[in-house]
């Protein structure tokens, strides 16, 4: 029975060859897209990241006086480094910059609200860590509307297990009432790209139904 | 009709026959995407009218007792629009994965030919003379479309080489059996069900390159256009095979 094995090999050789071919002509996916994704536009940001962090650890024990005295600090820093910074990239300046407009606001109320404090802090260092406004993507995790459509690889999720999520979502009244139509539709459109075996593109209308539960 | 001659109630296989079948199978992959999609009878109903339109398809074959063209690949479309219903259904509605039903398939078609060759002592194609026969012959082909159709959309969602990328990775698989059954020795019924399962992918990405929009990777000639094209494309070959008796053969 050597037939087997032959046929074995007629299959594995012409596929070996194909997947040669492809990465030799096209770039990886992943690394396609890593290529994609802009760097930091406005450099290391770490000495503000660590300011923040520190704000963050005081005004979690309720003193917003020494939280607001070291937050000087970065407004300080954060002056001191603009003309360099909005000449790197205006957009990513403004970005961070607003959100440190509404920490400072927050904590030099006349009574600071410590839910507010902490709410506008966590809003600045995620203006940290991605000022570009780019999903901060762990690995090469690729996201719709801030919902995960692919594997760490950037291969798109099986389309199937996102639309069971997205039914579920609107089965179990996670997506208002308001939004459920809007939702039915993603789910049809998902399903007719599923169906034609475009994974890609029925992961994206899944997120953006998805994206709804949060509305 | 006479009892001593005993015709094959299945054609032999020709390039013709290759061609036909891909035609079917890509009329097959549009049809399903517009009766699920465009009909709004949704998925499960499609799914057991078209079953049921196979069943009499099938009665018709079977009651040939010969090969006749349009009986045939009637039930071959059929079977391809169906095939693809069932894949669809049992990653839809009973969210079983690919990667189950692909080896739920393999399974399937191992466990048919074990039981063919059981009871029949031999796999061949050019001897399908009995209903035993034929209906060993008809289960195999359900098994192997439905596996063409998991594997093909397996690789699809895992590898994502688009509709034109898919077409040529199992164009290749193809050439390289039939270089192995031309010049390598591979055994011709082994050939012929493994280029069977391979053509449903190659038919099936071909399918979705001409019908999907452009904005998807596809050329955008919609459903109900290109399952026009193949279902004249097909009728034209079967008229030609009835009257020049292609494929005819006994048993």
């Amino acid at each position: 029975m050597k037939q087997i094995p032959l046929a074995l090999i007629l299959i594995a050789a012409p596929v070996a060859l194909f997947f040669a071919g492809n990465a030799y002509l096209v770039p990886h996916p992943a690394e396609a897209a890593a290529a994609a994704k802009p760097s930091q536009s406005l450099g290391d940001l770490s000495a503000l990241k660590t300011i923040i962090a520190d704000v963050d650890k005081i005004a979690n024990t309720g003193d917003i006086v020494a939280a607001e005295k070291r937050i000087t600090d970065f407004e300080s820093a954060w002056d001191d480094a603009q003309s360099k910074l909005q000449a790197l990239n205006a957009e990513a300046w403004g970005v961070v910059d607003g959100a440190a407009d509404k920490v400072l606001k927050a904590l030099r109320a006349k009574s600071p609200d410590t839910a507010k404090v902490a709410e506008t802090l966590t809003a600045l260092s995620v203006a940290l860590d991605n000022p570009d406004g780019v999903p901060a993507a762990a690995g090469g995790e690729l996201k719709v509307s801030g919902i995960v459509v692919s594997d760490a690889n950037g291969h798109a999720l099986p389309c199937e297990v996102m639309i069971k999520s997205l039914k579920e979502a609107i089965t179990t009244n996670k997506i208002a009432q308001a939004n459920s139509a809007a939702a039915n539709d993603f789910v049809a459109k998902a399903l007719e790209r599923c169906n034609a075996d475009d994974d890609t593109h029925a992961d994206e209308f899944s997120a953006q139904g998805l994206a709804l539960a949060s509305k | 009709m006479s009892n001593v001659v005993a015709y094959n109630r299945v054609p032999k296989v020709t390039f013709d026959f290759w061609l036909i079948k891909l035609m079917a199978v890509t009329m097959g992959e549009t049809a399903a995407d517009y009766l699920a999609v465009n009909m709004g009878l949704g998925l499960t109903a499609t799914s057991l009218i078209m079953a049921g339109v196979l069943i009499v398809a099938l009665i018709a074959q079977f009651a040939q007792k010969r090969y006749v063209p349009w009986a045939y690949w009637l039930a071959v479309v059929l079977i391809s629009i169906v095939g693809t219903l069932v894949t669809d259904n049992m990653v839809d509605n009973f969210g079983i994965t690919l990667i189950t039903s692909t080896l739920l398939f393999t399974v399937a078609l191992s466990a048919t030919f074990a039981l063919w060759y059981n009871s029949e002592k031999t796999l061949s194609i050019h001897s399908i003379f009995s209903n035993r026969r034929e209906a060993f012959y008809w289960l195999a082909i359900l098994f192997t479309f439905a596996l063409g159709t998991a594997a093909g959309d397996l690789v699809a969602e895992q590898f994502a080489i688009g509709y034109l990328g898919t077409g040529i990775l199992f164009g290749m698989i193809i050439a390289s059996l039939a270089l192995g059954y031309f010049m390598l020795g591979l055994d011709a019924i082994l050939g012929f069900w493994l280029a069977y399962i391979f053509t449903r992918p190659l038919g099936a990405s071909f399918g979705d390159l001409l019908s999907q929009p452009r904005e998807y990777g596809g050329f955008g000639l919609g459903t109900i256009i290109t399952s026009a094209i193949f279902l004249t494309a097909i009728a034209a070959i079967v008229i030609y095979m009835s009257v020049t008796h292609e494929g005819e053969e006994l048993a």
